[in-house]
């Protein structure tokens, strides 16, 4: 791509020829120029009017000629030799007048509006508009609907942005909403039978700039302010999309995209934004358990580890006993890390298991390349390099299966992490217990951690920090949300005291000593941005 | 000086409509002459005319054909703008009912001249009539070898196709008929790029005016210093007037452009109706704005209206109010028009024209403030929130007729804001 200069508020700026004006201007000048209907992963509508600034060229004797009018500067494309003024009196006159313009028929219900806190009406008016409105009349009302079978749109608040009806028919594909009348009348609907019910349903909602598309799974359970929010990475699939994890007091209340335009863009799917309702489960265990006699009883951490150790204690090299420990490909990258060297410092002839991964029947790509994995499970690749590495006796968990039920495999460890309570069927469960030691780390209670010697309480991915390795080998860190029920427990901690050492896990560490056989095989390590498009 | 119809000269004329006549009429005879020439050297005759576009913006025709990107190996598409929607404008709608192949003769020509091969007629959805006088004249045109294959023995292919409207004003905008044409939702385009570079199905693509192209068989046949001969200097050739509203004979008149207001009343509509006197006229389509009474010696050019306050002669479509007509009902007229028009995309128009039409209706209901009209003034002026804010022309057009209507009779607006107060009190 050539470059071009153009002068942006006095100050020369280099930038791609044919790139938008507005995305270099939002790279390049501090103060904002607001926009509604500009989406970068979306065509350009230039309908909202409001990103005006005033636009010319300057020609080879360095004179300046601008347009009489303003300019939407998401609709031109920077070219050499640009002159751009973004914050002069006529294009802030002329945005306050298209913020008036768009609260003449806005509700202002923001007390009870979701999107309140993160609204671009509310926050574009405190920065850009004017205090009073000239207009009069009476406010036009539109119906509220049930536009999809989690998407609700309240069409009062609709400022015509038209972002949703793009995304229905440039990203997903399926071109389910339109908008429905003329003028001043315009609503949103969709097709009379047809929903917006595909797996990318709730981009519509994020992308909404106001309070009109609507999440009926978030709707009235939190004020967006109250949220705290962490970067991380989606556990549903192997694709890995990054997401952020908004939260409060311990619970996770949604999920959204975060940009990375080599994994997910600006979109995630439906099953990862609504599937993390297992974290919350009744079903989840809350703490490590041990088993005396035959019942199992609450336990701490440390009362836990030293059971396990002990237990493992008879499964040194020497006494020739068969020990397996499972690594699950929904652990992070250090936990598999971590396992699997726990694993042969005790007995460098650990069997190391290949935890299963359940796939789906296909992938489902949608219109404009989002790619739904069906593998369900999001760091196989971690997996299968961490027992690339350590090399040596391995076998899938099918094998083991069938191996315990031999009464081949007297010690068992599974790492599990699965959002499903029956990932492990009862009769497989019942051919693992013929081992004499079995023991689980696992989030929720299944027949697997009841028939268990020791349960560890394991932590879900928005619980703790860690690194997943996607299906393109890209190895995508994120950071923990929420904490586990009880303080600090993770896989990572389980097997940092397994292992016998000292003090808190130290998760750097663990990277560090990573580094090395990560370097050679994540075709990069990707730290996506955080943007608010 | 007297003038012989041109456009017009088979109106009247038994079975006008069909090909026969039309053909015994001199009908079709430029076609050899065009085919002689190399398109290039049409698109300059054209130029020189000083043809200029007659749908409203007045764009020279020859010029517009010279954007088109030069040995564009795909198809190049001609859309005729036969979406004749705007308020007091009937003259395609008369040429199509009574010289439907003059129409047909123009878009060959035309075509040739800008090696379009494939033309399209976008005809108002509520021309119900009209379409099949023009589909007709289509087919005899296609069984005559004027459309299609080898046209004549000259060796150029052309298409053509109606293709009616849903009855939209929007769809009369060159980009929001493209899209229209497409089978989608008729939103204009945001430009650039134009459609001489990309317009439908992504191809260049010519946008003319039906009355436009009818006048290029007649440029070929008499040349562009006929042309020019008639008319004024920059707005040269017949022009068909179309008049309405409190006029004795209302109807379509052609003219010379550059006829005064008050000529065309007076002279060539019969006059007043009733012997009233006359309150205004709007020049050419109510999105031009409005000429008072006073000015009524204005000529109807390209430029006559546009240095009283108006935005320009549009389509000459002249529409004539007496001394009893409500200048604010007018108004809220037309506004109401433009509002229930506005395709709903930008957000100047969209919510600009509604809030608009709520203040004209509550002035209405006597129930004006004194500020209304400052305020009206203040979205429509040409430094206000309307004007120049949208992807195309519609929300000038709200604010222009808006804004004449205001300035011009402003006493009688306010006269009726206070009144009502009077009687509110």
């Amino acid at each position: 791509m050539s470059k071009v200069t153009v002068t942006i508020n006095g100050q020369d700026v280099e930038a791609e020829a044919g790139r938008q004006l507005i995305d270099v201007i939002k790279e390049n000048v501090k103060e904002e120029v607001p926009h509604y209907c500009y989406h970068p992963g979306l065509s350009v509508a230039a309908s909202c009017r409001l990103c005006a600034v005033e636009a010319g060229s300057k020609d080879a004797d360095g004179n300046v000629k601008m347009f009489p009018k303003v300019m939407m500067s998401c609709q031109m494309k920077v070219t050499d030799n640009m002159v751009v003024n973004t914050h002069t009196d006529k294009s802030k006159q002329h945005r306050k007048e298209i913020m008036e313009f768009l609260l003449i028929n806005h509700p202002l219900d923001c007390p009870v509006c979701d999107q309140a806190g993160e609204c671009g009406l509310q926050d574009h008016s405190y920065n850009h508009g004017q205090s009073e409105s000239r207009f009069r009349e009476d406010k036009i009302k539109q119906p509220k609907k049930q536009v999809g079978e989690k998407v609700l749109l309240y069409g009062d608040r609709c400022i015509m942005c038209t972002r949703c009806v793009r995304f229905t028919r440039e990203i997903s594909g399926g071109g389910e909403l339109y908008v429905h009348e003329r003028g001043n009348g315009s609503e949103i609907d969709v097709f009379p039978g047809f929903g917006v019910n595909d797996k990318l349903a709730g981009n519509v909602v994020d992308l909404c700039p106001v309070g009109a598309l609507l999440d009926n799974e978030f709707l009235f359970k939190q004020r967006v302010w109250e949220l705290k929010s962490a970067d991380s990475v989606c556990a549903g699939c192997s694709k890995g999309c990054n997401i952020t994890v908004d939260y409060n007091k311990g619970v996770i209340y949604r999920l959204k995209p975060r940009h990375n335009p080599e994994v997910n863009d600006y979109w995630m799917c439906d099953e990862g934004r609504h599937g993390f309702k297992y974290v919350h489960a009744d079903e989840r265990i809350k703490r490590c358990q041990v088993r005396r006699d035959s019942a199992m009883y609450d336990s701490s951490i440390e009362n836990a580890v030293d059971s396990a150790k002990e237990m493992f204690s008879e499964f040194t090299p020497e006494t020739g006993r068969k020990l397996a420990v499972v690594i699950s490909p929904m652990a992070s990258l250090e936990e598999q890390w971590l396992a699997a060297s726990w694993a042969r410092e005790l007995n460098e002839q650990a069997i190391l298991v290949r935890g299963p991964v359940f796939n789906a029947e296909n992938d489902e790509t949608f219109k404009a390349g989002f790619t739904i994995s069906k593998e369900k499970a999001p760091n196989r690749r971690g997996m299968e390099l961490i027992l690339e590495t350590f090399g040596g006796d391995q076998m899938t968990f099918t094998d083991l299966v069938e191996a315990a039920g031999r009464n081949e495999i007297e010690g068992i460890f599974v790492q599990g992490g699965y959002p499903w309570q029956n990932w492990c069927p009862d009769e497989m469960v019942e051919k693992l217990r013929n081992a004499k030691v079995l023991i689980v780390s696992d989030i929720l209670d299944s027949k697997l951690s009841q028939r268990a010697d020791v349960v560890f309480a394991s932590a879900v991915w928005a619980e703790k920090s860690g690194s997943f390795i996607n299906d393109q080998n890209m190895c995508q860190p994120f950071e923990q949300g929420i904490e586990t029920f009880e303080v600090g427990v993770n896989d990572l901690t389980v097997f940092w005291q397994l292992a016998g050492r000292v003090g808190p896990a130290d998760l750097e560490l663990v990277r560090e000593e990573l580094s090395e056989i990560k370097n050679q095989s994540c075709s990069k390590e990707q730290q996506a941005d955080t943007v608010g498009a | 000086m007297s003038f012989e119809p041109v456009l017009t000269k088979n109106v009247g004329v038994k079975d006008s409509q069909k090909l026969s006549v039309y053909v015994e009429r001199g009908g079709y005879s430029s076609l050899p002459k065009a085919f002689a020439m190399k398109p290039d050297e049409l698109t300059d005759l054209v130029k020189a005319s000083g043809l200029r576009g007659r749908g409203g913006a007045g764009f020279s025709a020859g010029m517009k054909w010279t954007f088109l990107p030069k040995d564009h190996p795909g198809p190049i598409y001609m859309a005729v703008n036969f979406d004749e929607s705007e308020p007091g404008t009937f003259k395609d709608r008369y040429l199509c009912d009574h010289d439907p192949h003059q129409i047909l003769e123009g878009i060959i020509v035309s075509s040739y001249a800008t090696r379009a091969t494939v033309a399209y007629i976008f005809i108002r959805g509520e021309f119900h009539l009209q379409a099949k006088i023009l589909q007709k004249a289509v087919d005899e045109a296609y069984e005559a070898g004027y459309f299609g294959k080898n046209i004549q023995g000259s060796g150029y292919d052309l298409e053509c196709y109606v293709h009616r409207g849903a009855g939209a004003y929007i769809c009369g905008e060159e980009t929001g008929m493209l899209e229209a044409l497409e089978g989608k939702r008729g939103w204009p385009r945001i430009k650039p790029p134009f459609p001489a570079i990309e317009g439908a199905f992504g191809k260049p693509t010519v946008v003319n005016n039906v009355e436009t192209l009818c006048c290029v068989p007649h440029i070929i046949h008499n040349g562009a210093d006929w042309f020019t001969s008639i008319g004024t200097e920059k707005s040269a050739g017949p022009k068909l007037y179309g008049i309405s509203g409190h006029v004795n004979k209302p109807g379509v008149y052609e003219l010379p452009l550059g006829v005064t207001c008050r000529d065309l009343i007076e002279k060539y509509a019969g006059g007043m109706r009733n012997g009233k006197k006359c309150k205004g006229a709007i020049p050419g389509g109510v999105s031009m704005g409005v000429l008072h009474a006073d000015e009524l010696d204005c000529p109807l050019d390209f430029d006559g209206p546009g240095q009283r306050g108006c935005m320009g002669l549009g389509t000459a479509g002249v529409i004539v109010m007496d001394e009893d007509t409500c200048m604010v009902s007018a108004l809220r007229n037309i506004v109401h028009f433009f509002k229930h028009e506005s395709c709903g995309q930008c957000t100047p128009c969209r919510e600009g024209s509604g809030w608009m039409l709520k203040t004209l209706d509550r002035i209405l209901a006597g129930e004006g403030k004194k500020d209304d009209l400052d305020n009206m003034i203040e979205l429509c002026d040409a430094q206000g929130s309307m004007p120049g804010k949208t992807i195309c022309g519609l929300a000038d057009g709200t604010a222009w007729a808006a804004k004449n209507f205001i300035q011009k009779y402003r006493e009688e607006f306010e006269a009726k804001i206070e009144s009502a107060s009077a009687v509110a009190v």
